[in-house]
């Protein structure tokens, strides 16, 4: 312990300048989230401008980009005080142990960077109106995830260059590995499955890999060895990342049973007569083809919503050829207790489309789904700002409000990651707010969902509080393509927030006998993304 | 007699570059060790095989006793080592530097730290990337010293330093001697003949000769011949003689192998029309400088041949 002290305190002794600007950043992003926070409603949702004001809103955003920055500037020069790469540092032929002299270089990353961090982060949860201590789980789950992602790989690659200058070349060679594997990734066959729990299994053993990195280089100091490491990695990660695509089927079997099993009575029936008719767009340049058909949807429950997360589609000539798809991503979509008409979109190969255009076909369209109840529904009026409870903490929008007393819109914040999947209603002001109460022709309805079903302890950032606007639906009346009104809140209007909560996952399929494709619309050409 | 450094075949290869070929070292307890040979002969690979800096790629080398690969931490509580090219953590202070150091050196004594501070002149408030050349040795020798280590390793020591700066670290060296083993490479002879007990020659990677430097010295002779009529050298000369030449009345080589009675019987049956033999001591210099040309007189001569030990005949 005394040589992990001696070590420390001459390591704080020579640092403290870059200790002084990680510190320095830190605290700068508090300060600006506060601000932001203090200051409400004006600094929510306004345009990038670079009126002060605008610029302090603007603020945080830079600022969780320079407090990485920020780390790295810290980790570099702590890991090269006693660097690990060469033959001719002072160290290496001084009595130093090597897990003391780890432990020493940990110590200072928990006592500059983790404790501040965590400290910072209990701060903003503070300013933003939240209790840090009830938030600690998340809060460690969080750093956590940024050790993982950031501090980590870092420490890594500061162990096997020698000094800052390398380290840097090594992030770029790093960030132009990652551009190369996104680029990789992106023109892989959209069609391609990926291998079960592939991306958990690649992000265990690319942490593990960093770790062993890390442990190698002070127990032997094996450049080669550890290079090799850090290569292995990066090919780990760019198999994950291509490998990486559509869910497999025993997969979708676990999370999506079939429909039997779960008693859910959402029924699927085509619309083929519907106004909107089944239409064929261009996509994946050229080499793919995105379908759209009309599907009625009913027998959701009442107080339930159903969200649509995968779509797989098998086509087949009686008697003849067939094409199954994978399970593809369903667009973001929510079906209600009302009977709605959607489009079931899915893509194809061209080679297929073409093979099967003009048949007629069987088509069976299989949808996996969650299924969500609502819970309570708790009603506040626009005004002040108002605790929601499961959501956190909501804020009318008074900027650049046409008359005083208006209300744009409406921004909530929640600790540590999105809020419960919550669906908001309220109503549009046509007319001025006025004290009268004012004609019922002069409202709009208007919803707006946020959240997620999908429930981490916390979401991977530096500021541990999500804040977003709330993007209502009506709020522009546009004419001829041209914006003529924009709609307004009124103070003292009520809105209403209804949780949902995951009830059952499942899925439930509906066939099409005799379906032609659609033929290509060579006039309205759409690139749609399949992802 | 207790062994302070010993390798067995110890062997280093970078690719496809033999740095150091099977090298047998044996340095006994106190003395005073040299390992001679020319820029890129493999000193440096060899010390650092020694610290632990670099792994063998063959062969054993034990250093205190301990397999020179498990060398870490603690051992080095007992082991002192400088290098030309070593860096220091350039932003302390002298006596930062000391007083880091300080705590990992249970034996470390203040008193001999504060006479060596005095001894090199040591200003203990400039910080090292501000010091000269010999002043950063100095330092890097009093913080080597200062806790009476067991063995010194020194690697190119003075190279580049002025005489006084030479002169004050081998003092410096000299001083602890007697309770310290010292092993140290360079190519500076003169200095190294002045206070070493023994000697090893390495000539591209391997130990041709590895003794005390009294026997050394003893070995190898300057031959002049003075003969009483223009002859040429003899055909079968044997391999100790290094350099041999011939111009006119006089045959000039070096001896590696003097004896004196056995050598001047072989001058007599070489030269029997001699009319004068000229037999001179050498400093390590010369005989240094001889057995590398020699090395490369031969090598050269020998181009594309299966290469016989330049050095052939002389004691190993």
């Amino acid at each position: 312990m005394k040589q992990i002290l001696h070590i420390f305190i001459k390591d704080a002794r020579h640092q403290w300048f870059e200790v002084l600007i990680s510190l320095a950043a830190t605290v700068a992003l508090v300060f600006t989230c506060r601000s932001r926070w203090h200051a409400g409603a004006m600094l929510y949702g306004g345009a990038v401008s670079f009126s002060p004001l605008g610029l302090v809103s603007n603020l945080p955003a830079a600022l969780v980009l320079i407090v990485p920055l920020s780390w790295w500037l810290l980790i570099s020069p702590v890991i090269h005080e006693e660097n690990l790469a060469g033959d001719r540092q002072f160290w290496i032929t001084r009595p130093y142990e090597w897990k003391k002299l780890l432990a020493a270089k940990m110590l200072f990353l928990i006592v500059f960077l983790f404790i501040p961090l965590l400290v910072a982060q209990c701060v903003m949860l503070a300013e933003a109106g939240f209790t840090p201590f009830s938030s600690l789980r998340g809060l460690l789950y969080d750093l956590l995830l940024l050790t993982c992602v950031l501090v980590l790989p870092l420490i890594a690659l500061a162990t096997v260059t020698k000094n800052f200058a390398r380290m840097t070349l090594a992030i770029l060679g790093a960030a132009v590995c990652c551009i190369a594997i996104v680029l990789l990734a992106v023109n892989a066959p959209p069609d391609r499955i990926a291998i079960p729990y592939a991306g958990e299994i690649a992000i265990f053993l690319a942490v593990c890999l960093c770790v062993a990195v890390v442990v190698l280089q002070y127990a032997r100091r094996n450049l080669r060895v550890s290079w090799i490491l850090l290569a292995l990695l990066a090919v780990l990660v760019a198999g994950a990342s291509v490998m990486g695509g559509a869910p497999d089927n025993s997969q979708m079997d676990r999370t999506y049973p079939p429909l039997q099993l779960t008693g859910s009575a959402v029924q699927f029936a085509y619309q083929g007569e519907s106004r909107t008719a089944p239409s064929a767009y261009v996509a994946q340049k050229g080499d793919w083809v995105g379908i759209s058909i009309p599907v009625l949807v009913s027998g959701v429950a009442d107080g339930t919503v159903t969200i649509p997360n995968f779509l797989k589609v098998t086509l087949q000539v009686p008697g003849g050829k067939s094409w199954t798809s994978v399970w593809q991503a369903y667009s973001d979509d929510k079906f209600f207790p009302e009977e709605k008409v959607a489009s079931a979109r899915f893509t194809m190969p061209r080679s297929v489309y073409d093979n099967f255009l003009g048949k007629p076909l069987n088509v069976q369209l299989t949808f996996a789904l969650t299924q969500a109840r609502a819970g309570n529904v708790e009603q506040f009026p626009l005004g002040d700002d108002f605790a929601v409870p499961g959501i956190g903490l909501c804020t009318s929008i008074t900027d650049f409000a046409e008359h005083p007393g208006e209300i744009r819109g409406l921004a909530c914040r929640a600790p540590l990651r999105q809020p419960e999947l919550t669906l908001i209603h309220t109503a549009w002001h046509t007319a001025p707010c006025s004290g009268t109460s004012p004609n019922p022709n002069d409202y709009v309805q208007t919803a707006a969902w946020i959240g997620s079903i999908e429930r981490d302890p916390a979401e991977f950032g530096i500021v541990p509080v999500w804040s977003s606007g709330i993007n209502f639906t009506n709020q522009f009346v546009m004419e001829s393509n041209k914006l003529t009104k924009v709609r307004h809140l009124c103070p003292q209007t009520r809105v209403a927030f209804t949780t949902y909560t995951l009830t059952t996952r499942t899925r439930a399929a509906f066939s099409i006998d005799g379906f032609q494709l659609p033929r290509l619309n060579a006039g309205q050409l759409t690139i749609m993304n399949h992802d | 007699m207790k062994l302070a450094i010993r390798t067995e075949k110890l062997s280093r290869r970078f690719g496809r570059t033999v740095a150091v070929d099977h090298v047998d070292l044996a340095v006994p307890e106190g003395a005073i060790y040299a390992l001679v040979g020319a820029n890129g002969a493999g000193k440096t690979t060899i010390i650092k095989m020694l610290m632990n800096i670099f792994s063998p790629s063959d062969g054993h080398a034990e250093v205190l006793g301990v397999d020179a690969r498990r060398l870490a931490g603690k051992s080095f509580t007992r082991i002192g080592y400088v290098s030309e090219n070593q860096e220091l953590p350039e932003w302390m202070t002298t006596g930062a530097m000391l007083s880091y150091y300080r705590p990992f050196y249970p034996e470390w004594d203040p008193s001999l730290e504060t006479q060596l501070v005095r001894q090199f002149d040591l200003p203990l408030g400039r910080k090292l990337k501000h010091l000269s050349r010999g002043m950063r040795m100095k330092a890097a020798f009093a913080s080597s010293l200062a806790y009476r280590p067991s063995l010194i390793v020194l690697d190119e020591p003075f190279s580049g330093l002025d005489p006084l700066v030479r002169d004050e670290l081998i003092e410096g060296l000299l001083d602890r001697a007697p309770e310290t083993t010292v092993f140290i490479s360079s190519h500076d002879l003169a200095e190294i003949e002045t206070f070493s007990s023994h000697v090893g020659f390495l000539e591209q990677g391997r130990l041709l000769f590895s003794e005390e430097m009294p026997a050394l010295s003893e070995r190898f002779r300057e031959v002049t011949v003075t003969l009483d009529r223009p002859s040429t050298l003899p055909g079968n000369c044997p391999a100790s003689w290094l350099q041999p030449e011939a111009a006119d009345f006089v045959v000039r080589f070096v001896h590696s192998n003097y004896k004196q009675q056995i050598t001047e019987r072989e001058l007599a049956e070489f030269f029997p029309s001699a009319r004068n033999f000229s037999l001179d001591a050498m400093p390590l210099r010369s005989i240094f400088l001889a057995i590398a040309k020699s090395g490369r007189n031969h090598a050269q001569s020998v181009e594309n041949q299966p290469a016989a030990n330049p050095a052939k005949g002389i004691k190993a």
